[in-house]
């Protein structure tokens, strides 16, 4: 108990000695609690006014309104829900999948490796959107768990392709082999050993996924799997494009600059606290 | 040569699994794709809906009667004559004359953006790691962290508008003037260049950030590991452990992800071709997959999978030619 | 370390340095004129330029990009280029009806033939002679999907000019004659090159046998064919499709010179009589992704689409001279309820939903130029109402205004209450949720309508969730009633306005989607004198009616049962918007008045303003009828 406290308070004390990790994670917790207990605290109200369309942030809208007077800061805020929730949950399945075929394809070799190789290729060239659509189709729930499957089938195929690749290289690296010397298990060696190696690696995939998870949440929801929201950062792009044109409407562009701000910030959040967990999973790098 | 044959062989089956997966998959979506062309053919025409319906039902060259076996049958049986078929809609569309309007563009495009990205990327990757902190690293992360957050139409919209209507320098679409004609001469050489520059501009931009990440990963990686310590504290000069060890390390997972890049980019970039109209793999696909032309998209993606097969081939030969400890495997 | 970053750097920057270079030097290039004498460039604010090439150009349309492009029509290969280089019997001009005859010279109703009688010095544009032949040619290539062979005996072909049709009995009234005979593209292909295939069917149509059954489903010329027959016709449609045709052959003004996947160059057909009269003697269309850009800097002459009002306001400012005009479509965008389902098989909760809907925020969500009606559903276009319809009878119509208090206390009366979450519940103690789907592919129109009327029933008391639903999904999963309310077309036409089209699809298509199954079950409602109707035989039997008065009446019954059966919520008819750019043409519709509405035109207030507007739209007047007419010329 005490050894896994120690290495919490380790682990913070390296996180908090980088700054961008600091600040890499007061973003990530910003957007949490936004998250969470901002959408709780906001009332959203969807009414269209559409006289007040456009207008200044004031005091009442501290961001404006949007092309049919709805408070903007309101609408960021109980997206950030459905947005992150649905990135994070497509990001970790997909992550979750991809390691574990991508790991154990290279570890164990072989025929296996051969048979998974050829299982993945597979899922890498089947297009993504008749997948989603017969999917969609045939599971006809709607939910965020069922939207997160959906997308996590559709792109583990390049997580485990990368992991694959990697982990063939780390194989043999010394202190791998002195493990298999010592005959500790696959088990232990992949998650001890491998795993902490590569979170730069899972970092940026992470990130990638998340933000295909978020891009491609517009397409999920066309497809009648997640319920049309337009407070959904996603859409709220799109919403704001059309009625907009980015240049055609000056008053307009803090609606449209919202959702990328947001998404911005937090995918820097994502890129600054990855790099302060590689440095305290890699004690090596930490001699800056 | 054994592991060459044996890859090889990996690899075919690898292309008839996917042949058939795909040619499975597009048979079993839903809907009905008649319902909303026949709409678009009554407002055109001014006939009725239910006459539309008629025409484009007629038109449309697929029975969805007969059994999946029968058709993939038939469809092999071409594939094996070099028949790629014709699109199910449009009979002048044979899939061989789609790939040959479609896939120079493309091969031009996405090639010269991949070299011009991926040397950027390397070097300001590199550069970045040896950096650790520091103005450049900082601005070179809000750079990547901008762009990429921007979904890519709307960089491809902002250059437009700046380039295209404002400074008028750049044509607004297409892939070479309705002027010139097609061939070897100049005016038709200097117009593809013309209409080609900012679709590979934005393809450099959007592009660029991702490998700038990796190679950083990479190199990072490499810097931290017992070799390069040990080379460091021998007294080695900085610029021939950068050389010799970082470099060559650093890019053998980089030169991996460059040939499946390559391979992978003969299927497009949708958003750009569909911004500047550039028509490219990219958008022929998506608009078979639209029309459900269930023919013309396989015979393209059958052209996509036969490059990414292919790349993943010499990716996997290219690593283990530079990796010996990979060599036996 | 500090050298070697250095050192880096400098490569780096020396990269960079000649990327730029080679983009600078390609943008040089567009100044050595690669698009020659094309458009007249309007330097801002320069005022009008002359335009002396007599182009105009046009932005948008569809038409298969090379290789796909072709002049085969069947095959599909042509698309909007055909606007310009076709012609037809008849034009029907679109919102009002009006018939106006382009490659026929006179005609005339005798019993039950029409016999037309086609102008003798046309040609197509590879320089053949048109005959009637071509026109004959057309109805027996389109047999199974051209909805005048089903009113037809026989087409003969009288001589080289003349056409005789033969009308099954009942014959059909002149009115809806004339207007079958204009419907449609129908010179578009020529004998010469389809013959061979038409004469194989005209063999086939030898072997067909007399059809007596129920006259509502007649087969094509009263003809059945055994199965063999029916099998050839098909693969004949097959030939048809595959002639190989490398570019548009057609009657019209114009003909297609090049083509790109973005633009098509189309310059005057030399065979058009007083070809050289033509205003325009050149067209180019030309497609973008974004057409505000395109709009705003003056590079096109025409375009139709609608832009949210704020954008319109800006791209006119920044423009300078481009004017636009707002016109109704012939469609309506409503609600269809699913009225197999519980609680909507009420007809009065139905029309208490109706009073429910607050149309205008819809509208303001969805699209801003709309206009609302007060009905539910009246089978016709709204904008035509008046036009078929009696004043006195038009009163009595039902007109909902989105009252909220009025519709609550139409469920009460109905027996409904509120219970403590302030949900509604029906007699049996039963809340009901809804799911209204609207379809992608619409974008954002659909969904956004609908999320909005979700909100408003949801706010009244009725819990309602909107879904985005795939384009070739969402209408069959509605007829088999997977939805409890769409958003879809309501009140509308193609093309014709003309009740009886817009009662034939209503009472099939929608129908179909609302649940209601036609064939299972006649449909008999009460019009306002509680006369009952079958409706689907009312609606056939306007086919018949000549005389003007009684095909009004009978329009007015069937549109207050419509109206008062509300299977649907009429949100909004559809407006769409005409731009021309007043720098290169002249002679444009309310052109006295651009100052006092800055360019930013009213909807049309007669219909002779309407008339000029529209066929400004090829859409609604196809084969550059505009550009024949003559009013508009360029500067």
């Amino acid at each position: 108990m005490t050894r896994l406290l120690h290495s919490f308070k380790d682990f913070f004390k390296v996180i908090f000695r980088n700054r961008q990790a600091t600040i890499g994670l007061f973003i990530l917790t910003f957007f949490v609690l936004l998250a969470t207990v901002g959408a709780a605290l906001t009332p959203l109200d969807m009414t269209v006014d559409y006289a007040n369309r456009f207008q200044m942030p004031s005091w009442k809208h501290p961001l404006g309104t949007d092309y049919v007077g709805r408070d903007i800061l309101a609408q960021v805020i109980h997206g950030s829900r459905d947005v992150i929730t649905l990135g994070v949950v497509c990001a970790v399945m997909a992550l979750g999948i991809g390691v574990i075929i991508g790991s154990v394809s290279a570890f164990v070799g072989g025929f296996t490796d051969t048979l998974l190789s050829f299982f993945t290729n597979i899922f890498l060239t089947i297009p993504a959107f008749p997948l989603m659509l017969i999917l969609a189709v045939a599971f006809n729930v709607q939910n965020i768990w069922a939207a997160g499957f959906i997308l996590a089938i559709v792109s583990w195929g390049g997580v485990a392709r990368v992991v694959r690749g990697q982990i063939l290289s780390l194989k043999h690296a010394e202190y791998i082999i002195a493990c298999r010397i010592m005959g500790l298990k696959y088990w232990y060696i992949i998650f001890k050993e491998i795993l902490p190696n590569m979170v730069s690696l899972l970092a940026v995939q992470f990130i990638g996924l998340f933000q295909n998870g978020i891009a491609s949440s517009m397409g999920l929801m066309m497809l009648g799997v997640l319920t049309y929201r337009p407070t959904n950062w996603g859409v709220m792009l799109s919403l704001a494009l059309q009625n907009t044109g980015i240049a055609y409407n000056p008053k307009g562009l803090i609606y449209f600059v919202t959702p990328i701000v947001c998404l911005a910030l937090l995918q820097l959040g994502c890129i600054f606290f990855s790099s302060g967990i590689d440095q305290a999973l890699n004690p090596r790098l930490r001699t800056e | 040569m054994n592991y060459f044959l044996r890859k090889l062989g990996t690899s075919l089956l690898n292309l008839i699994a996917v042949v058939v997966t795909i040619f499975i998959v597009l048979r079993m979506m839903p809907g009905d794709i008649i319902e909303p062309m026949a709409r678009e053919e009554a407002s055109r025409l001014g006939i009725t809906y239910e006459e539309a319906y008629e025409r484009v039902a007629d038109r449309y060259n697929y029975n969805p009667q007969e059994p999946i076996y029968q058709q993939l049958v038939r469809y092999v049986k071409g594939l094996l004559r070099g028949d790629l078929g014709t699109s199910m809609l449009n009979p002048k569309n044979t899939v061989v004359s789609i790939l040959s309007v479609a896939l120079p563009w493309t091969i031009f495009v996405v090639s010269i953006s991949l070299i011009i990205s991926f040397i950027l990327g390397m070097q300001l990757g590199a550069l970045m790691a040896i950096r650790k902190r520091g103005i450049i690293n900082n601005s070179i992360t809000f750079y990547v962290t901008i762009v990429s957050a921007i979904p890519s139409y709307i960089i491809a919209i902002i250059l437009s508008i700046i380039f295209v209507y404002q400074l008028r320098l750049f044509p607004k679409s297409g892939v070479y003037s309705i002027d010139v004609t097609p061939g070897f001469n100049m005016p038709f050489i200097l117009s593809v260049l013309h209409y080609s520059v900012l679709p590979i501009t934005t393809y450099v931009i959007t592009s660029t950030g991702g490998w700038i990440l990796n190679m950083k990963g990479s190199s990072v990686h490499v810097l931290g590991s017992d070799y390069v310590f040990a080379a460091q504290a021998r007294g080695i000069p900085e610029k021939i452990i950068m050389r010799r060890y970082m470099k060559k390390n650093a890019m053998i997972p980089m030169i991996t992800i460059l040939a499946m890049a390559f391979g992978g980019m003969i299927g497009g970039a949708p958003l750009i071709e569909g911004q500047f109209q550039y028509l490219g793999m990219g958008a022929y696909l998506a608009k078979a997959l639209g029309e459900r032309d269930f023919i013309l998209y396989q015979g393209l993606l059958l052209c996509i999978s036969i490059s990414v097969i292919l790349a993943n081939l010499v990716a996997d030969l290219l690593y283990s030619k530079l990796d010996p400890r990979i060599r036996l495997e | 370390m500090r050298n070697l970053t250095v050192m880096r750097l400098r490569q780096i920057f020396s990269f960079v340095l000649i990327l730029v270079l080679i983009f600078v030097l390609t943008a040089c290039y567009s100044n050595t004129g690669n698009d020659p004498g094309t458009s007249p460039t309007n330097d801002s604010d320069s005022g009008p330029v002359v335009n002396k090439e007599r182009v105009k150009r046009i932005a948008g349309g569809y038409w298969p990009a090379p290789p796909g492009f072709g002049g085969n029509l069947i095959g599909a290969q042509v698309g909007d280029v055909g606007y310009y280089v076709y012609e037809s019997m008849f034009l029907v001009i679109v919102g009002t009806d009006r018939v106006v005859p382009r490659l026929a010279k006179e005609w005339k109703h005798e019993g039950n033939k029409t016999t037309v009688v086609l102008h003798d010095n046309r040609k197509w544009s590879d320089g053949t002679d048109f005959t009637a032949k071509d026109m004959w040619a057309y109805y027996l290539i389109n047999i199974n999907s051209s909805a005048i062979t089903r009113y037809l005996e026989a087409i003969n072909v009288v001589d080289d000019y003349t056409l005789e049709f033969v009308w099954a009995e009942p014959v059909i009234s002149d009115t809806q004659k004339m207007l079958l005979l204009a419907e449609g593209w129908q010179a578009v292909t020529p004998y010469h090159i389809f013959g061979e295939f038409v004469e194989q069917v005209a063999e086939i149509m030898k072997k067909g046998t007399p059809y007596t059954g129920d006259p509502t489903k007649r087969p094509p010329f009263g003809l059945v064919f055994e199965k063999d027959d029916q099998t050839a016709l098909k693969n004949l449609y097959n030939d048809f499709k595959n002639v190989d045709m490398e570019k548009p052959i057609g009657t019209g003004p114009y003909m297609v010179d090049k083509v790109t996947n973005v633009e098509v160059d189309l310059v005057v057909n030399p065979y058009f009589p007083d070809s050289d009269k033509l205003e325009f003697q050149k067209i180019k269309m030309h497609t973008v992704s974004d057409y505000n850009s395109l709009l705003s800097s003056n590079e096109t002459d025409s375009f139709v689409g609608t832009l949210p009002y704020d954008m319109a306001r800006m791209i006119l400012d920044a423009s300078g001279t481009m004017v636009m005009y707002p016109l109704l479509e012939q469609k309506s965008v409503g609600v269809i309820f699913n009225t197999r389902v519980q609680p909507l098989n009420d007809k009065l909760v139905r029309q208490a939903l109706n009073e429910v809907i607050n149309k205008k925020p819809v509208r303001e969500v969805a699209n801003y130029w709309a206009v609302e009606t007060g009905f539910a559903t009246i089978g016709l276009v709204p904008s035509t109402i008046e036009k078929y319809v009696d004043k006195d009878v038009l009163a009595k119509f039902a007109r909902y205004t989105g009252n909220t208090e009025k519709a609550a206390k139409m469920l009460e009366d109905a027996g409904w209450t509120k219970n403590s979450q302030g949900k509604w519940v029906d007699r049996n103690g039963r809340s009901y949720r809804f799911v209204i789907a609207a379809n992608a592919g619409w974008g954002a129109q659909g969904i956004t309508a609908a999320s909005e009327v979700a909100r408003q029933l949801t706010e009244f008391g009725f819990e309602t969730e909107a879904k985005a639903v795939e384009a070739t999904i969402v209408v069959s999963n509605m007829k088999a009633g997977a939805y409890d309310m769409m958003i879809d077309f309501v009140d509308m036409t193609w093309n014709i306005s003309d009740p009886y089209k817009a009662f034939s699809s209503y009472y099939g298509d929608i129908t179909e989607k609302a649940g209601i199954d036609l064939s299972a079950a006649p449909l008999i409602l009460k019009d306002y004198e509680g006369k009952e109707l079958n409706m689907k035989e009312a609606v056939s039997s306007l086919l018949y009616i000549n005389d003007e008065q009684e095909y009004r009446d009978l329009v007015g019954r069937i549109a207050w049962a419509t109206n008062d059966n509300a299977i649907a919520i009429n949100l909004y008819q559809n407006v769409m918007a005409i731009w021309e750019n007043s720098a290169t043409s002249k002679g444009l519709p309310m052109e006295d008045e651009f100052k006092k509405y800055d360019r930013m035109m009213p909807l049309p207030r007669t219909e002779e303003e309407y008339e000029e507007i529209a066929i400004l739209n090829r859409a609604y007047a196809p084969f550059a009828e505009v550009f024949v007419r003559n009013k508009v010329k360029p500067r």
